[in-house]
């Protein structure tokens, strides 16, 4: 029986690149592309890029999910794989947000003398983004991202991120290449207990910005949420902002609606309740994976609009006042992504 | 490279979700009303997911270590569909019994930052989250009314804590409207039935027999094969259970824990011809039960509480289903187990 792996003409093998860069607050970076590039200069196609964030100093600050602070922007071959900057949890499905913390955990000095493991370490917090179809890199191209931090903490962070794919020796140059994009947009933060007020895409994000159909696979809907302290929860640790999108509580259940959501072609997607409100956000963006999946195409310069409004939380409902801590404010922003691909000639 | 198309809402087809939302208390029942029906009433839409979201109001004062979460609360919540003159469930089904769990996390959600109640004693911000992706996706002419109740059931056993206030519910129906007409004359159309005992619940002590679900219950009852896409099978835990659990309690029930507690539970399924479908012994429950304080909850087997079947039910065919309390170590706790089948059917346009 032939050989299955051979049947594409030539070797097929495996393939893993990755690149790691330092990101201060507010500050951007790139990694370096020698990493990214393929050594061999063979062709190759990469089918899921993972993403990992580690805090650079070890504390014992509690938790945080990190997808939301660190952004990237991608090119392929020039051409643009993300609409501007994309949270790290707007790419892909959130299928165990186990993985999506920065958790530090630390080692117990065990029951005897003298005492072994001590002190506390980060583990890396993972975002994967599994392409819906393998992207074409032709020898010597690359995959190019950007990262930039959004400042919502002071911590330092160290993005890595991971191609994996295969090497596609010996194979004829395609003609077209099916390139994923990713748009997103993220609201204004508002304050979770008082404020009320509405926010709307901009007719610059989440559009077909090409010449050409894109095929949209499934939106994403996160909500970046920021706790800031105003006592140090442990002694010792750094009072700081929190931000995560591990909990479907009051932000997405209840004080993020969505108002509307049109195409600019005048579909109505999703429509608001009479009296004013509409579906709160996580009832449109599913709980399966934070997505909604619904495969749909684009026509060149038709985009989706969405209209976000904020309610005051319920009566009775306050920050907690616990021994340990004490929340000062939280604040809550409305992610929500596109995410598809669309054809492309091989440059 | 595609051609450009002429873009207006005659060639575009585009994503879809209509949501509705309602307030229940106890043993009440509420239709919902799908807001955007009437924007859609001219096209043909296609269905593929229903999310039922979950949310007390008015939370009770909990302290952390023995309320840090709500959930459960899609035993007690029941929902009926029907699409044109097309029901997709048989009655009232539980919420939970709907669509596998994903991901346990996902059905409950203590936010911690918030509180109600007492600063001394905060209790948390909580919803829970179900789906049901349809074996195949739906599709609605135009006009077609979509018709969706929901229910806060007589509870009878013990799931339903006395002091849980109303309920929100809020349901959403995902998919997509096409921009062109279409000409099919037949769809698929979605089919949920389930069971559960009709006993008090099994308690600790107490020797109960096997329950078994009898030949009208799990049966097909269309004029055309019925599709059986997966069992759901889920166990409510009593309202009542009060002294067990653990200060502090954990919230993630990801796997099954070791058969100290003891409990465990036994679910056979068999066909009309005594054929087996699928057993299961030995069913542990988690050793570490969550609330000592009322609530009403599940816990989750390790296969996603969900077991894929792939079968056919011939018109007028049936399951019996058959559950039972494997092992009784004399634990405290009370449990509701239930079960549903979920697939789909053939039916006309109309």
């Amino acid at each position: 029986m032939a050989d299955p792996m051979l049947h594409l003409g030539g070797d097929v093998r495996p393939l893993a690149l990755r690149a790691e860069v330092e990101l201060a607050a507010n500050g951007a970076g790139t990694p370096k592309a020698v990493a990214l590039i393929n050594p061999t200069g063979e062709p190759w196609e990469i089918h899921e890029v993972k993403f990992s964030v580690r805090r650079k100093t070890d504390a014992t600050l509690r938790q945080n999910s990190s997808g939301g602070i660190v952004l990237c922007r991608m090119t392929w071959m020039g051409k643009p794989v993300t609409q501007g900057l994309v949270p790290l949890w707007n790419f892909g499905l959130a299928k165990r947000l186990g993985f999506e913390i920065a958790v530090p955990f630390q080692y117990l000095p065990i029951q005897e003398t003298p005492s072994v493991f001590q002190g506390a370490r980060s583990c890396d917090a993972y975002y994967s983004w599994k392409l819906d179809h393998p992207l074409y890199i032709p020898p010597g191209g690359i995959l190019q991202p950007e990262f930039q931090h959004a400042g919502m903490v002071p911590e330092t962070y160290r993005v890595g991120v991971l191609y994996s794919g295969r090497v596609l020796k010996d194979q004829p140059l395609p003609k077209k290449v099916k390139v994923p994009f990713v748009s997103c947009w993220r609201s204004n933060f508002f304050e979770a207990l008082l404020e009320t007020g509405t926010d709307q895409s901009p007719p610059s994000q989440l559009v077909n910005e090409f010449d050409h159909d894109l095929t949209i696979e499934r939106f994403i809907g996160r909500v970046c949420q920021t706790s800031s302290y105003t006592a140090a929860e442990v002694a010792g640790a750094v009072a700081g902002a929190l931000v995560d999108d591990l909990e479907d509580g009051l932000f997405a259940t209840e004080l993020f609606r969505i108002r509307n959501h049109l195409d600019s072609v005048g579909n109505i997607i999703v429509r608001g309740y009479e009296g004013g409100s509409g579906p709160p956000l996580r009832a449109v963006y599913g709980p399966k994976g934070r997505a909604w999946q619904q495969r749909h195409v684009l026509p060149p310069t038709v985009g989706h609009r969405l209209f976000l409004q904020k309610l005051a939380a319920p009566a009775g409902v306050a920050y907690r006042v616990t021994a340990l801590e004490t929340i000062k404010e939280v604040r809550a922003s409305a992610n929500i992504s596109m995410v598809g691909w669309r054809e492309e000639y091989v440059p | 490279m595609s051609e450009p198309r002429q873009a207006d809402r005659s060639t575009v087809d585009s994503p879809l979700c209509m949501a509705g939302q309602v307030t229940l208390a106890r043993n009440q029942t509420l239709p919902v009303a799908m807001e955007a029906l009437d924007g859609v009433a001219r096209n043909w839409l296609e269905m593929r997911e229903l999310r039922v979201t979950i949310q007390p109001l008015g939370q009770p004062d909990l302290t952390p270590s023995v309320g840090s979460q709500l959930n459960g609360l899609g035993s007690i919540v029941e929902v009926r569909l029907k699409s044109g003159r097309n029901y997709l469930t048989k009655d009232f089904v539980p919420v939970c019994l709907l669509g596998p769990t994903i991901i346990p996390r996902f059905e409950f959600s203590p936010q911690s930052v918030f509180q109600t109640g007492a600063p001394a004693t905060p209790a948390m911000i909580n919803a829970e989250h179900y789906s049901w992706t349809f074996s195949k996706p739906m599709l609605c002419g135009p006009g077609t009314p979509l018709d969706c109740e929901v229910r806060r059931l007589a509870d009878t056993q013990g799931l339903d804590p006395a002091w849980l206030g109303p309920v929100r519910v809020t349901v959403s129906l995902a998919g997509k409207k096409f921009g062109a007409p279409r000409g099919d004359t037949m769809r698929d159309v979605p089919w949920a039935m389930h069971f559960r005992p009709p006993v008090a619940q099994y308690t600790a002590g107490t020797t109960f027999p096997d329950v078994v679900a009898d030949e009208l219950t799990l049966r097909n009852p269309f004029r055309r094969p019925l599709r059986i896409q997966r069992v759901n099978f889920r166990v409510a835990e009593g309202a009542d259970n009060g002294t067990n659990g653990q200060p502090g309690g954990q919230i993630q029930r990801d796997g099954l824990s070791g058969a100290t507690a003891g409990n465990c539970f036994k679910l056979r399924l068999r066909d009309g011809y005594s054929n087996q479908i699928y057993e299961k012994t030995n069913q542990q429950s988690p050793d570490n039960v969550l609330f000592p304080t009322p609530a009403a909850d599940m816990y989750m087997t390790a296969q996603m509480n969900s077991v894929m079947i792939g079968d056919m039910l011939l018109p007028g065919q049936w399951y019996r289903a058959t559950i039972g309390r494997y092992l009784d170590t004399n634990d405290l706790t009370s449990f509701v187990p239930m079960l549903a089948l979920v697939g789909d059917r053939q039916e006309p346009m109309r």
